[in-house]
């Protein structure tokens, strides 16, 4: 049984693993292949800072709220596994800031120490009245796109350098399922108008005295769209762009000028921070994500196409309950196979 | 007395907080720092520099809370501003656990760090030994960028500062009106005090940038302070020794508590090995005296004894030394016009 895994960001390396964890050993013959034009340092997922935090309002998608859990409380679980450093995983605290009042988000009961900040606290935030101070996760994809890699590659999952042009095409290579983590450009391989991108630059800085997150939010200009400074390992990431419909990967100098003034404003202490990298990328936005089965009649063949795309800006928060999801879909085309062929003696497919 | 000449005796982050407090109130006066050792080789270089008040014994609590809250603002504003990397002042969240809960849920100072609370039930999984927990942020000063901001901050007032031994606080009488005693350590020598006494600290400074919360064991003898570079972990309390070396043992079972704390610690690199002597008393000195020997006498401001405690409350006993020394001013200038009369 083949299975073709297209896109090879955090979607992809993750579904593959939970696939081949869960079904390797019921199902001898699966091979997995990962097939991508870009692999990890040159994803979205390496571009994005890494913290676990979902938008502040779930509208009303249960579902996605429980995938960010289910992500977030697997991550936590690893938090003293030897792992951890090589994972890029750890734990860090810091503020979400408003202007105004806001109701609790979906995810207060999945972070740790969910607080309202006290008045002492707003004054290190001039201009924001009201906030919130959690600890959460940070999962950096420069470190756990590369742990994902050799986890895969231990366990015999191959790895193919080349742009899928289509589900046919892998299809007619004799793969049976196809697991569409193509992300942004999922579009290509079937089109969804509802796949928009949402266009985000970032500017690393040396910046090591800063030791929480700080996300400001300006319900007016929409998420993302207001400044952003989350620490990293090694750098900070600054940040407050959503463009929304904008497919450009060129960094552009306004939006470095809001980054850096807005920043460091933020934080006036960043003046002096040492600019190392600029990045744009492109947030796979959708109005929810989409994770389904479709059946594609492709030529003489009916392809099992499992979709995982459309995570937006909170891909590394939810990548794990939707990798899950992804193989219960998969297990349950692995349970229609067995039941389409005919009964013979020897245990399994 | 038009510019009074005032000597800070150690150059630590007492002499020079206490120094510069001294420029700051008493701008005529011209201050010198005396010390056989600067920034990186104090006491202080070796602490990490955090902002969680030691409690002493013989002190009056609501002045302990003053100079706390003092520091405390004091620090909040530089790390507020574009100094702050320069200066080595940052923020830092952590914890605060405790194996049993302790008789005081509510330290004197928890009203002055920021979002002091209670630690949930699942924040205190992350520490499976222990039962009780607060969390809360306060700020760091790392050395030596804090001390060496602090020597900017004097050259640009005008203060000297001179690498020299005193051995004896006479000896500065004829080139001094006012010796300010911030020797630390070095007051069991220098004054004779028998009740200021050490207690040996080892520290480890390791990389581990991913180490972004404090972690103190409620007791204070375990401790994970995340600096800017490094990571100190911490320590030990052996009261009584003078010893500088570095203890293998020690470092071992410094190594293994942390660890035990933050498991991911164990990939941390580049280990060094810190000793300093914490200079320990019942209750800071901060207080004048006059000293007199054959009719001459010297005014001198004590600012020692600051113990486990020093960075956390420094700005406070900086200005109570400041105002000690104007003190001391007023009563030169008070004596000088009697004797005119």
């Amino acid at each position: 049984m083949r299975v073709a895994v297209i896109g090879a960001g955090v979607i992809g390396l993750s579904s593959a693993l939970c696939i081949h964890e869960q079904f390797h050993d019921l199902v001898p013959s699966l091979e997995l292949e990962v097939y991508a034009d870009h692999f990890t340092p040159h994803t979205t997922s390496d571009g994005a800072a890494g913290l676990w935090q979902p938008y502040l309002s779930d509208h009303g998608n249960l579902q996605e709220t429980l995938w960010n859990k289910e992500t977030f409380d697997y991550l936590l679980g690893h938090l003293h596994s030897p792992a951890a450093k090589e994972m890029g995983l750890f734990l860090i605290s810091g503020y979400n800031l408003f202007t105004e009042p806001v109701p609790d988000p979906s995810w207060k009961n999945i972070v740790l120490g969910f607080r309202n900040l006290t008045p002492k606290e707003l004054e290190l935030f001039p201009g924001y009245s009201y906030g919130w101070f959690n600890t959460a996760l940070m999962l950096e994809g420069r470190s756990y796109l590369p742990w994902l890699t050799n986890r895969l590659m231990q366990r015999g999952v191959k790895f193919f350098h080349r742009k899928v042009e289509s589900f046919q095409e892998v299809s007619e290579d004799g793969v049976d399922v196809v697991l569409n983590c193509s992300g942004m450009r999922a579009g290509e391989l079937q089109p969804d108008p509802e796949l928009q991108p949402g266009r985000g630059q970032v500017i690393k800085v040396l910046a090591p005295w800063v030791k929480h997150f700080i996300i400001t939010h300006d319900l007016k200009s929409g998420t993302y769209n207001s400044p952003y400074v989350i620490p990293g390992s090694e750098f900070t990431v600054l940040g407050g762009i959503y463009q929304h419909g904008n497919w450009s990967e060129e960094n552009s100098a306004k939006d470095h000028k809001f980054i850096w003034d807005s920043c460091c404003r933020l934080l006036p202490a960043l003046q002096k921070a040492k600019i190392v990298r600029e990045w744009s990328g492109l947030r796979p936005a959708r109005p929810s994500v989409r994770l389904e089965r479709e059946s594609i009649r492709l030529g003489n063949v009916q392809a099992e196409v499992i979709h995982n795309y459309g995570h937006g800006g909170f891909g590394i928060t939810i990548h794990r309950g939707c990798a899950m999801a992804a193989a219960r879909l998969f297990g349950t085309i692995l349970q229609e196979k067995k039941q389409q062929l005919p009964r013979t003696p020897g245990p399994r497919l | 007395m038009a510019s009074p000449k005032v000597a800070v005796v150690g150059a630590g982050v007492i002499g020079l907080s206490t120094a510069l407090c001294i420029t700051e109130t008493c701008p005529s006066c011209s201050v010198t720092v005396l010390s056989d050792q600067f920034s990186p080789n104090t006491t202080s270089d070796v602490a990490a520099g955090m902002l969680i008040p030691h409690t002493y014994p013989d002190t009056p609590i609501h002045r302990q809370k003053q100079w706390f809250r003092e520091t405390f603002t004091y620090l909040f504003a530089i790390s507020n501003s574009a100094d702050a990397s320069e200066a080595g002042i940052h923020l830092v969240s952590g914890w605060q656990v405790f194996k049993s809960t302790p008789k005081e849920e509510l330290p004197f100072w928890s009203d002055i760090v920021l979002g002091f609370r209670p630690m949930s039930e699942a924040e205190l999984q992350k520490f499976p030994q222990h039962q009780f927990g607060q969390a809360f942020t306060t700020l760091k000063c790392d050395c030596p960028p804090y001390l060496l901001w602090l020597e900017k901050r004097l050259k640009a007032t005008g203060a000297q500062m001179s690498t020299r031994r005193v051995a004896d606080l006479w000896e500065l009488h004829s080139e001094y009106d006012i010796v300010v005693n911030c020797a630390g350590v070095g007051a069991h020598q220098l004054v004779g005090d028998k009740e200021l006494f050490p207690v040996r600290g080892q520290v480890l400074k390791v990389h581990a940038p991913w180490v972004k919360h404090f972690i103190r064991d409620g007791g204070g003898l375990t401790y994970i302070y995340p600096g800017i570079h490094r990571v100190t972990l911490g320590g030990t309390r052996e009261k009584g020794s003078w010893s500088l070396s570095p203890d293998p043992g020690a470092t071992r079972d410094i190594f293994d508590r942390c660890c035990s704390l933050e498991p991911s610690l164990r990939a941390a690199q580049g280990m060094e090995v810190k000793v300093g002597l914490r200079p320990s008393r019942q209750c800071v000195r901060v207080q004048r005296e006059i000293l007199s020997q054959g009719g001459v006498k010297l005014p001198v401001v004590h600012n020692y004894g600051h113990g486990a405690g020093g960075f956390s409350v420094h700005r406070g006993t900086a200005k109570e030394a400041a105002q000690l020394v104007g003190e001391c001013i007023s009563a030169l200038q008070g004596s000088s016009s009697r004797a005119k009369l």
